[in-house]
């Protein structure tokens, strides 16, 4: 056997071990047959004994590392069974279900993060979409209320004028008790459709904001 | 030899030749196998074993037209060393006590 059919041979043994063991140990071998020398190759080969042999130290030597961790692993396990199995069902149901949301609160963090980093965007948006709302409201609001005081000095004028100039007093007067009707007529479900439309507009933000976390969810799950 | 070397006194001899001079795979096997009776192939899992425990470094240097690994010890191997010194004291200075003890200064 020469050197080569030794490494060959070291290669075969090996197999099993990861890449970079193989790739480390036959380095190691080659560089020692090359600093030995070719005068003194059959002496080192005679001296290092069977690749077969080397092959299993070093498997036993990395073979430890790996049954060391093979024994922390159970423990652990072990010990999470033993907590589990003192626990009640609830509480396992519990903490699985906090898993859940740890994972979930992971993904809802990283959208938070998306949110606040685009924020310039769709904020700005936001505020320009809900400040139509907020003055398309404001007028409607304030159109009503000025009915409702013209109405109101209408009928007032109207009280005070109708002995003076009793027909200028009556139209003031009639004038004043339509708008007022109006107001009044109006009003009811002009103040509903303002409502469903603030509360409409409130939950369709939070829909739009509910739809990006729970599709995310979905995605994670 | 007689006594069979075991793992952690491989360690330290491999450790203290490593810390002399930083030196490469072929060298360590010449030194230690001049001294004590182990086997060439035994090294490698030791130098494997103390670089993966921090205990050593390499590095490759080119020599005539390839690579050589070069190790070198980590100071945290040196602090392993010294430990192994101290309780290679005590080890071999109790030892000693008891085999050089031929009975002439028993006291009771």
């Amino acid at each position: 056997m020469d050197k080569y059919d030794f490494i060959r041979q070291l290669e075969v043994e090996l197999k099993g071990l990861s890449d970079d063991e193989i790739n480390s140990a036959i380095s190691y071998y080659k560089e020692l047959f090359e600093d030995a020398g070719s005068d003194k190759a059959q002496e080192l080969i005679n001296n290092l004994g069977s690749p077969k042999e080397i092959a299993e130290s070093i498997k036993r030597e990395s073979g430890t590392i790996i049954v060391n961790e093979e024994i922390e692993e159970p423990k652990q396990t072990n010990e999470s069974i033993h907590e589990e199995n003192s626990n009640s069902n609830q509480e396992n149901n519990s903490k699985s279900k906090q898993r859940e949301v740890s994972r979930d609160g992971g993904t809802i963090l990283l959208l938070v993060i998306i949110l606040i980093l685009t924020s310039p965007v769709w904020l700005g948006l936001l505020i320009a979409f809900y400040s139509i709302i907020f003055a398309l409201v404001c007028t409607v609001l304030v159109i009503a209320l000025a009915f409702g005081a013209i109405g109101i000095c209408g009928i007032i004028s109207g009280i005070t004028t109708i002995f003076s100039i009793p027909p200028v007093g009556l139209v003031l007067l009639g004038m004043g008790l339509l708008f007022t009707a109006l107001t009044l007529i109006c009003a009811p479900p002009l103040c509903k459709g303002l409502f469903l439309l603030c509360r409409g507009v409130l939950n369709g933000t939070i829909a739009v904001f509910r739809s990006i976390f729970y599709k995310k969810e979905a995605v994670a799950a | 030899m007689v006594f069979p070397v075991g793992a952690s006194l491989l360690d330290a001899m491999v450790l203290s030749v490593v810390r002399k001079e930083e030196t490469y795979g072929y060298k360590i096997t010449q030194e230690l196998c001049e001294t004590v009776s182990v086997s060439e192939s035994t090294l490698y899992p030791v130098l494997r074993r103390l670089q993966k425990g921090g205990c050593l470094d390499t590095y490759d240097k080119a020599f005539q037209g390839r690579n050589r690994r070069y190790y070198k010890i980590t100071e945290y191997g040196s602090q392993t060393l010294e430990d192994y010194r101290t309780e290679w004291k005590k080890y071999s200075t109790s030892i000693s006590r008891i085999l050089n003890d031929k009975g002439e200064t028993v006291n009771g």
